[in-house]
């Protein structure tokens, strides 16, 4: 179990939270991209046999003498999709805390009745989607999150193993450190072609990102395994927390240009404050 | 187990000690990275240039750098000097005045022949030794019989003029190879310096052995005379030569019972230089006295010597007798008092107060008489005048005397003389104030302990250290001062000041050259004096120890930056 007793307590302070969140309570906390659901006025269209008369617009009528019906949003069930990645990359303190988010956010979702779709990327055999929904699955989910961070990133597979069909719409959540060789956002592209609100989580382990000592180093890619051999000196240091910088800035700027939402959180942050400010930014409330 | 060379192995250890911090510091550490091509430019950046790779292994240079110099240093690098290649000598022997005291011609040749032992087989050396003239007594020998000539020359007295100059222009030196030019001598003889001038600049290395010379228990100085003068002072007096050289007084501590040190210390005289001598003052006996009259002496003279008696300034009992019986009386005392009388006959070593003397066997003359003389130029800071006011104790009557060292005057002449062995008052003290009054015994009391005071000067006329001092029977303690060899000091031609002495040697100008111009054509000085061979171990330590604290520097500030 990777959540303390504390954590625990934290998580049910989530549940209630989400409840605000179905109540609608928090609705103005966040930016509204389209209509909610609730039964909001889609289109006109003319009546047919059949009709129920409470859908003619009598407004329309008045005017223009002729019977048109409004027709409205089906309420349905929002998908809440959590794309963990589990690669080797996310060892140690990364992968727990996407681990714990993934879950923080999922118990928010089931909270809301709403359908939770966890899609582990990674790992040693390449886990099947689990979909969860209501309350009482979120033991399970709880459960299901934790696994051992294996093999290599892979958030595109993921997202197309879990997601192969046309969506319903929902929202997405890829909570990685996005060190994909196939490249960081095109998991991200397809998820947003499949219609999805798209959050990228970028999830960094400072003490992993650390620059080794000074001196000679032989670097192995902890996915690949390949090997570089280098002089960690001042300006190779210089250069490469450069690199990772710019990495970081140019997923930022690829989600803001496709309206994605982008947080970059340090690994060692209480995932109690990564859901939180989740939960701030609306991005579980469609 | 020992080491020949410690240090050696001690940094060839610490030579080791920075290669294995190397390979420590050079082993390639495995680092596991999430995502290797974070580090894709930088390795492209560290394979772009030269000047990168220099960098990046410049740690590596730095601790090769001084791991050679560690190596470099255990080994005790020597940076070869040049060689003092065809270097002649002339050896010039001050056989002046100074060095007639016994020990110290001895004490130069020695440092000549030590000198000469320095040379290089197949050294061209000429030994001179200069009489009075300077001219030049000796012809050049081979380095194999210097030695000969140095003691053949030691044997020999000359006199070098002090303070005008050694005037060695004429100095044959020519044809010599470049020589180099020993002049041993005594630092003190020349205390105006001197001047040298030799083979008109083809001299390019000069050097002085210079003998310091303390008083020497072997030589031949002497203190002609150590006095006790008054309460607490000794004049000492040193004769060379059968010249006087000096006077100094000194501060004697007051006399206690037992033995008294005395240092004399010698100063600014030619010879000798910073002397010492030490002697001993024993506690002077009071003297035994005897006073000698032709009947009974006068009241006053009785009263006096019966209260210097009584204070111990005299050795008791008073004793009387007359001239007529005055050679055997005086046999058992140190000194007379002749009252109105004198003895009949001549008597060495006999030594007596006269009161007015009237003739006889007198050491000294009597001159005019005069009635109620006026006595004035009393020297009255002399010790027999010490408390004795001569001027306010006009006598009635008095008689001029001549010979010794006259201590108060009147119109006739002297009325008070003195010498080592007398002294003589010119007239009565019965017959003026003086015998009435206190200063008598004062005056008898002075006159006594200075008579006293050279009663047993019997010793040798000259006093020479480590033999007794005529002082009172002072004995010798000790003559501080042997052969000090001064520094060698040697340079190229030129003023030198060698402590408060100046020495021009070689100078090309004639104006400072005592001895006029020298030869028209001065050779060059064409010598290559050479220079010794120089050790470096100690720079390449300390170059490593720089290296190794750049190296650390280095690591310092790549350890910051990569934090």
């Amino acid at each position: 179990m990777i959540f303390s007793s504390r954590e625990m307590a934290q998580l049910s302070r989530l549940e209630l939270l989400a409840q605000k969140v179905r109540k609608g309570e928090l609705r103005g906390e966040r930016e509204v991209s389209r209509r909610g659901p609730g039964g909001g006025f889609r289109e006109h269209r003319g009546y047919q046999e059949g009709d129920a008369l409470r859908t003619v617009d009598w407004n329309v009528y008045a005017r223009m003498r002729s019977l048109v019906v409004k027709e409205f949003e089906a309420e349905e069930a929002l998908d809440v999709a959590l794309i963990v990645d589990r690669s080797r990359s996310m060892r140690g303190e990364a992968g727990r805390c996407a681990a714990k988010v993934a879950a923080g956010l999922g118990a928010v979702a089931l909270t809301s009745l709403e359908r939770v779709l966890l899609l582990p990327a990674g790992g040693a055999q390449r886990a099947a989607p689990e979909s969860f929904t209501g309350r009482a699955r979120l033991p399970a989910l709880l459960e299901a999150v934790e696994g051992e961070a294996e093999g290599p990133t892979d958030l595109l597979g993921a997202a197309r193993a879990g997601l192969p069909r046309a969506t319903r719409g929902g929202v997405a959540f890829v909570l990685s450190d996005f060190f994909d060789p196939a490249g960081a956002t095109r998991a991200l592209s397809y998820l947003l072609s499949r219609r999805l609100q798209v959050r990228a989580l970028l999830i960094e382990d400072p003490e992993r990102l650390a620059p080794p000592p000074p001196g000679r180093a032989r670097l192995v890619d902890a996915e690949s395994g390949r090997v570089l051999k280098i002089d960690v000196t001042p300006a190779a240091v210089e250069s490469y927390v450069r690199a990772r910088e710019a990495r970081a800035a140019s997923l930022r700027a690829f989600c803001r240009r496709s309206g994605a939402g982008f947080l970059r959180v340090r690994a060692d942050q209480p995932f109690f404050e990564i859901v939180r400010a989740a939960i701030a930014r609306g991005w579980l409330t469609p | 187990m020992r080491f020949l060379h410690p240090a050696g192995f001690w940094l060839a250890l610490a030579a080791a000690g920075v290669l294995l911090a190397y390979l420590v510091r050079r082993r390639v550490r495995r680092v596991e990275v999430p995502f290797l091509p974070l580090w894709a430019a930088a390795l492209a950046q560290q394979r772009a240039g030269l000047g990168t790779r220099l960098v990046r292994h410049l740690d590596l240079l730095l601790l090769l750098l001084a791991s050679g110099a560690i190596a470099a240093a255990a080994g005790g690098p020597v940076l070869p000097g040049r060689p003092d290649t065809i270097r002649d000598l002339v050896l010039v022997l001050d056989g002046g005045i100074e060095s007639r005291a016994r020990g110290r011609i001895e004490a130069l040749a020695a440092a000549a022949r030590e000198e000469v032992a320095r040379r290089a087989p197949g050294t061209e050396i000429i030994v001179i030794a200069l009489r009075d003239d300077g001219e030049r007594v000796t012809a050049s020998r081979r380095a194999g019989d210097a030695f000969a000539a140095v003691d053949d020359h030691a044997a020999g007295w000359t006199k070098l003029h002090p303070g005008a100059g050694l005037a060695l222009g004429r100095l044959a030196a020519r044809g010599l190879r470049t020589p180099d030019l020993v002049f041993c001598t005594f630092r003190a003889s020349k205390p105006e310096g001197f001047r040298i001038r030799a083979a008109g600049g083809a001299v390019p290395n000069a050097a002085f052995v210079a003998l310091e010379v303390l008083f020497d228990p072997e030589s031949g100085g002497r203190i002609a005379r150590a006095t006790l003068r008054g309460a607490g002072r000794v004049r000492v007096e040193g004769i060379f030569d059968g010249e006087l050289v000096g006077e100094r007084r000194i501060d004697l501590p007051l006399r206690r019972a037992g033995r008294t040190e005395v240092s004399v210390r010698m100063e600014g005289d030619a010879f000798p230089w910073d002397d010492i001598v030490r002697f001993e003052l024993p506690e002077a006996a009071a003297p035994r006295v005897l006073v000698v009259a032709q009947d009974q002496p006068s009241p006053f003279l009785a009263a006096a010597m019966a209260a210097l008696e009584a204070v111990g300034a005299i050795r008791g009992p008073l004793d009387r007798t007359t001239p007529a019986r005055l050679r055997e009386a005086v046999q058992d005392y140190e000194l007379c008092i002749f009252d109105r009388c004198a003895p009949l006959e001549e008597m060495p070593g006999l030594r007596g107060i006269y009161l007015a003397p009237s003739g006889g066997a007198l050491p000294f003359e009597l001159g005019e008489e005069a009635d109620a003389p006026v006595v004035f130029d009393a020297r009255v800071g002399h010790p027999l005048l010490a408390g004795v006011d001569l001027v306010r104790t006009p006598p009635l009557r008095a008689r001029a005397l001549r010979g010794g060292e006259p201590l108060a005057h009147a119109a006739p002449g002297p009325l008070l003389a003195a010498s080592e062995s007398w002294v003589a008052l010119g007239f009565d003290p019965d017959r003026s104030i003086l015998g009435a009054s206190p200063a008598y015994p004062l005056f008898l009391r002075n006159a006594i302990a200075h008579l006293a005071a050279t009663a047993r000067d019997t010793a040798p006329e000259f006093l020479a250290v480590g033999e007794r001092a005529p002082v009172q029977g002072a004995a010798f303690v000790e003559g501080v001062g042997t052969f000090l060899l001064g520094e060698r000091i040697a340079g190229p031609p030129g003023f030198w000041r060698v402590g408060e002495r100046s020495f021009a040697v070689n100078l090309l100008d004639p104006d400072l050259d005592l001895a006029g111009p020298g030869p028209s054509d001065p050779l060059p000085a064409v010598g290559d004096p050479g220079a010794p061979d120089r050790r470096l171990e100690t720079w390449f330590a300390l170059g490593a120890i720089v290296c190794l604290l750049a190296a650390w520097l280095l690591d310092l500030r790549t350890w910051v930056a990569t934090r």
